[in-house]
């Protein structure tokens, strides 16, 4: 019964989405409205009210920005993205993960970022494959691939997101192997986004040819900058925060370890939230929006090349590995168990 | 290149669904016996039935867009007699496959054809998208319907006949249709 309930809910979720594709504009509001009849209250309660808020302000960036996606966008990956993020993000996927929260007595993260490593070196497909069914199994759908340069494995990271057409991927790139070709493997798969790193306040030619060449296809990208307090300066900015938008950038993750008061980025992350047409997280600090502290397998883990289970991005040790384990015991290990049911201080924060 | 390597699994496939049936083949088998890893598969595939599809879709791709309102008989036998002469690759698959996913399976080869022909019987009509898609729906569930019970009888002989009614019905029946859903188009549906 479980499973033809969750199958007739995700029916009436496209149904919706359907709906939506007609008029994005004019039944967005009405889809709101829709989705909180139809979702469990605990799920996304924080993020649908902060985009409810936005949607009712017909003239604001955000509508602005919700509203192009569907121009720009191909419409059979926009309707994937829908599918995958929204439909898992059901009470299906979330109950599944809290139920398995509950059962284990320890976090299940949505999303775990894992590292291909190179060609030699690197885990290999089968083993990764055996950890992405593992997360699926216990809830998880959502899968960050980063490392060293993860396009270099262009095959293997295709044949994962192909074999797992119901999760979405988002790999973390320089853009310089991305091409033709493969933008062709990634309008086929359909559940991988872009993640472009962003090394300077002004895209070279080479980054924005790039965003040129994912914008003709309507390719989803985003962008992701890593600054710390030597050169934060240099993204402190307005002018940094347009030269994304002009290059299409809908989508910017930041991260740093720089204190709360001292980080001049997330002051102006916060400051042209309320204007600029681009959806910027800070992986930490967004405590509000992201609903507290990500690490320990809250939200978020992830896995290095060499296998190891560490709790955050910034918090490179692990006491686990799935080289040899499974991923659930790296989960009710001692290191994550710190994060269950609490947030200890976070020992990558600078200090004063 | 990539066709090369898909044709290969296809033909490993093939080969495999002469010795067990579909739903005890693993990828691991395909891809043993090809001389690939599992990587190459599910870069190509996301299962085994996606391959199946293609290898569907590969041979409808001949018939796609050579069917016309002349020449359908023909290429209706043709059809019959090259899923008999797959009978094995047929039987096995329509056995291991779920109902629901034989019939989108089906739906997807047929409904481009017989879309092509309402397209032709319907040339100069008014009718709006929307109704070509239902006529188009409703023959397309009829072939398939008429395919998944010839298939399930053993794939007799007198299939071909039972075809070749639906197809005269169809002959009749398209520009008649087209034009009935016309003439509505003014009247406020209920």
């Amino acid at each position: 019964m479980d499973i033809v309930e969750n199958e007739l809910k995700k029916i009436s979720l496209m149904k919706a989405y359907s709906y939506l594709n007609k008029n994005p504009e004019e039944n967005l509001p009405k889809l709101m409205d829709w989705m909180d009849a139809h979702l469990d209250d605990h799920v996304l309660a924080k993020q649908r009210a902060f985009f409810r808020d936005i949607i009712m302000k017909k003239d604001s960036n955000w509508y602005r920005l919700i509203t192009s996606l569907w121009t720009d966008l191909d419409d059979a990956v926009r309707r994937t993205l829908f599918e995958n993020i929204i439909i898992n993000a059901n009470s299906y996927d979330a109950s599944r993960i809290k139920k398995n929260s509950d059962r284990y007595k320890c976090n299940i993260p949505w999303i775990i970022s894992l590292d291909l490593g190179d060609e030699q070196n690197g885990l290999g497909f089968e083993k990764w494959d055996d950890v992405i069914d593992q997360a699926k199994a216990l809830g998880t759908f959502l899968f960050v691939v980063g490392g060293q340069e993860p396009l270099q494995s262009k095959e293997e990271l295709i044949a994962l997101c192909n074999k797992n057409r119901d999760c979405e991927f988002m790999v973390i790139t320089d853009g310089s192997k991305l091409d033709e070709n493969f933008i062709q493997q990634i309008l086929r798969v359909k559940n991988l986004i872009i993640a472009l790193t962003v090394t300077e306040p002004v895209m070279s030619p080479e980054l924005s040819e790039r965003t040129e060449l994912l914008r003709r296809w309507k390719v989803p990208y985003a962008a992701m900058c890593v600054y710390q307090s030597e050169n934060q300066d240099r993204f402190a900015n307005e002018s940094f925060f347009d030269d994304l938008v002009n290059h299409g950038v809908k989508l910017v993750f930041f991260l740093s370890a720089i204190s709360e008061e001292k980080d001049k980025v997330y002051a102006k992350v916060k400051e042209y939230r309320k204007t600029k047409p681009i959806l910027s997280i800070h992986f930490c600090k967004d405590r509000e929006l992201i609903g507290g502290c990500v690490a320990g397998g809250r939200y978020y883990c992830n896995i290095n090349a060499k296998g190891g289970v560490e709790p955050c991005f910034f918090v490179r040790s692990s006491d686990r590995t799935i080289a040899t384990g499974s991923l659930l015991e790296a989960f009710r290990g001692p290191k994550f168990l710190e994060y269950y049911g609490k947030c200890p201080e976070c020992p990558a924060i600078e200090k004063a | 290149m990539a066709a090369d390597t898909e044709q290969a699994l296809a033909n490993s496939l093939k080969k495999l669904l002469g010795k067990k049936t579909l739903d005890k083949i693993t990828v691991r088998d395909i891809t043993d016996d090809c001389g690939v890893n599992r990587q190459t598969f599910y870069y190509h595939f996301q299962d085994v039935y996606d391959l199946v599809e293609w290898i569907f879709t590969e041979a409808a791709k001949q018939y796609r867009d050579r069917i016309d309102l002349s020449n359908w008989r023909d290429v209706v036998l043709q059809i019959m007699n090259d899923l008999t002469e797959d009978k094995h690759f047929v039987m096995n698959t329509y056995y291991s496959l779920t109902r629901r996913q034989l019939d989108q399976f089906m739906q997807k080869l047929f409904r481009a054809p017989i879309r092509n022909l309402l397209d032709q019987a319907s040339e100069d009509s008014s009718a709006s998208e929307e109704e070509k898609v239902f006529i188009t729906d409703m023959f397309t569930y009829a072939l398939v319907g008429i395919i998944t019970e010839w298939i399930a009888e053993g794939m007799p002989q007198k299939g071909a006949e039972d075809l070749n009614r639906l197809f005269q019905m169809m002959e009749g029946c398209m520009a008649f249709v087209v034009k009935r859903m016309e003439g509505d188009s003014s009247v406020p549906r209920r």
